[in-house]
């Protein structure tokens, strides 16, 4: 603010009022505050180091060699998901997809290769639980009462009620049945 | 004299009457025909007598006036939403940013009335409007005060706390 | 790769009228051929690309890819398009979603009243508190009086901003293309240069492809070629978009969508990097407007 009233006052009628009464030239000494007026970065990150001054940071020293760069590629994250490089076994136990020709429906793995059944609650720690099983395409119903009969078959005292929504590909069942699905799904090579 | 020429003329009208055949332009079968006589004519009747339920038509629009529909393809209509995505095709621009017709303070801001005013108060006091519009300037301060007095003494201040977490 | 395989035949609209699109499969390709094949004329080249992050599923979208540079249409070539954004199911709710948070989130609600602090005058007490038989007044901007201040009147200004998840935005982009796709409402064309700036060629141009009345080209460039910036500027209906302009709202409010092939590798790309980003649980977080 000071320096906006410093700056009105050089360019403003007052000082030229002043400059007429007073008969004294003023310039010499508020002509400095112009070059001082400081500039307002729009954000902290894009304003400039205070000073280049090498001294005041780390010493460090810059290597082009690329066979050191390729160590500091390894610890750089990668910018997307890249697909597993295929093995005959992975520790984690996971496995390709490996669907089943003659399907009447498909279900897509997620962008993370993995399976896309998941556990919903209604509320954040809530008792009620939903499994749902998403990018299905194809025949969604076929697989509805394949996994239908899975879960009977695994509980066969529960009773569940399952919803299907045809356009979005997926099937939701009111309880957590999660590892079941997934088990069932991955034995079928999706 | 004149009274004895009357007098004449009166008997002798006696005597001989010159023949008459009325003329009728209107006749009763007309008027029955041209049906009740219309009193108050173009006087629209507003009570509704008929039946127990009213089923009045009611006229849309005043007659003579023309519907002229909008120009559709204006060019703020026509390209609006422009930029909406630039985040997805750009990579870094987001935006909140490149909504130059909303005023700085407001790009990307939901909140109350309080949170609303801090920011422009924040955002604005390095700039002219406190000294080129002070008036706005004051009475918006003096918002700011009444609002901070109001919601820490006169509200429960969970829902300060809550519109805050949710904005 | 494109532009270099895409220069193959130049052919007359009439005899490939048949062969408008082709949308789901390959086996009805050759017959074209054939058919092209039979007039003496080059067939034109199926472009196979390879695309990016592929699927295995089966799903498959092709397009052709024409050009404008002469009113009469003809096939430069047909390409493949990732069925991840030009083959999801059509989500009605999500596109709605997007439309209306396009809507909402750049209305501000300028509406004001002045309260009694805000109105001129009123500081003093209009008369004394007892002996006149009237009723205690301490102020004449008080809300009961006429021309006094509006109590709970609207306070500007009122934002309705809020921020779509980032994956609903990306999902809405992909149904939207799918559904243009679709509908056959989707053009892709090799560039955007058209032979004269008269208005009327784009109009004869959309009479006689049935493009809708409404176009919206799209390019990859900041800058479009001057004949089309000056001919489409001269009719309201059909705009010039970039790439980074293109949205679920525009291409819902025009007819056609006309691609050229960088802007399709544009779209497609970028698409597919949010897509599949590492950081995808860091996009999905919440908006904080101090951190954009």
């Amino acid at each position: 603010m000071a320096t906006m009233k410093t700056l009105g006052f050089v360019s403003g009628a007052g000082f030229k009022c002043l400059n007429r009464i007073l008969g004294i030239d003023l310039i010499p000494r508020t002509l400095p505050a112009i070059h001082s007026v400081p500039v307002r970065y729009a954000r902290f990150k894009s304003s400039p180091l205070i000073s280049d001054d090498s001294t005041q940071y780390t010493g460090f020293e810059i290597s082009r060699n690329p066979e050191e760069w390729k160590f500091v590629q390894d610890l750089l994250p990668q910018p997307v998901i890249k697909k597993p490089s295929p093995k005959p076994e992975y520790p984690s136990g996971w496995k390709p997809q490996n669907p089943p020709a003659d399907s009447p429906y498909f279900i897509q793995r997620t962008a993370n290769h993995m399976l896309p059944v998941y556990l919903k609650r209604d509320t954040p720690r809530g008792v009620r639980k939903r499994t749902v099983v998403r990018y299905i395409q194809g025949d969604v119903w076929a697989l509805e009462e394949e996994l239908r009969a899975v879960v009977s078959k695994t509980y066969p005292k529960d009773i569940f009620n399952t919803m299907v929504n045809e356009v979005a590909g997926q099937i939701t069942f009111r309880g957590d049945y999660v590892s079941v699905l997934k088990a069932y799904l991955e034995s079928k090579g999706w | 004299m004149s009274a004895c020429i009357s007098a004449v003329a009166n008997g002798l009208r006696k005597l001989w009457i010159p023949p008459v055949s009325q003329v009728r332009f209107r006749f009763h079968k007309d008027k029955i025909e041209a049906g009740p006589l219309r009193r108050r004519y173009g006087y629209e009747e507003k009570v509704v007598f008929k039946g127990l339920l009213p089923h009045v038509k009611h006229e849309n629009h005043i007659p003579g006036r023309q519907y002229i529909p909008g120009d559709k393809w204006t060019p703020d209509k026509a390209l609006f939403g422009q930029n909406d995505y630039i985040d997805i095709f750009s990579g870094h621009i987001h935006p909140t940013k490149v909504l130059y017709d909303v005023p700085l303070y407001l790009r990307g801001f939901k909140g109350n009335e309080f949170q609303c005013l801090m920011r422009k108060q924040k955002m604005l006091k390095h700039g002219e409007i406190p000294w080129r519009y002070p008036t706005t300037w004051r009475k918006m301060n003096k918002r700011i005060g009444y609002l901070y007095r109001y919601l820490n003494r006169h509200t429960r201040t969970w829902n300060v706390y809550r519109s805050r977490m949710t904005s | 790769m494109l532009r270099r395989l895409v220069m193959g035949a130049l052919r007359p609209n009439s005899c490939v009228q048949a062969a408008h699109r082709l949308s789901t499969t390959t086996e009805s390709s050759p017959s074209e051929v054939e058919q092209y094949s039979s007039d003496g004329f080059p067939p034109p080249v199926v472009l196979s690309r390879n695309l990016e992050f592929p699927t295995n599923d089966g799903r498959k979208r092709m397009a052709w890819v024409e050009n404008i540079d002469t009113v009469q249409e003809r096939k430069l070539g047909m390409i493949d398009l990732h069925p991840d954004i030009f083959a999801v199911p059509p989500r009605i709710d999500v596109i709605w979603n997007n439309v209306h948070w396009q809507k909402l989130y750049r209305k501000v609600n300028l509406v004001q009243v002045n309260n009694r602090a805000e109105m001129i005058g009123g500081g003093r007490k209009p008369w004394q508190q007892k002996g006149l038989g009237r009723a205690r007044q301490g102020s004449i901007r008080a809300p009961q009086w006429k021309h006094g201040g509006i109590a709970h009147g609207p306070r500007a200004p009122t934002t309705r901003f809020y921020m779509l998840p980032i994956h609903t935005r990306l999902y809405g982009l992909r149904c939207m293309l799918s559904v243009k796709l679709a509908q056959d409402d989707l053009h892709i064309v090799n560039a955007l240069d058209i032979p004269t700036n008269e208005p009327s060629y784009l109009e004869d141009l959309a009479e006689e492809r049935q493009w809708g009345p409404s176009v919206l080209f799209v390019d990859d460039t900041d800058v479009a070629p001057e004949n089309i910036a000056i001919a489409a500027d001269q009719i309201k209906h059909m705009n010039i978009m970039p790439v980074y302009g293109l949205n679920v709202y525009s291409m819902l409010n025009h007819d056609t969508l006309v691609l050229t092939l960088a802007a399709l590798e544009r779209i497609e790309k970028q698409i597919l990097y949010f897509m599949h980003r590492t950081d995808r649980a860091k996009l999905a977080e919440k908006f904080k407007t101090s951190q954009v």
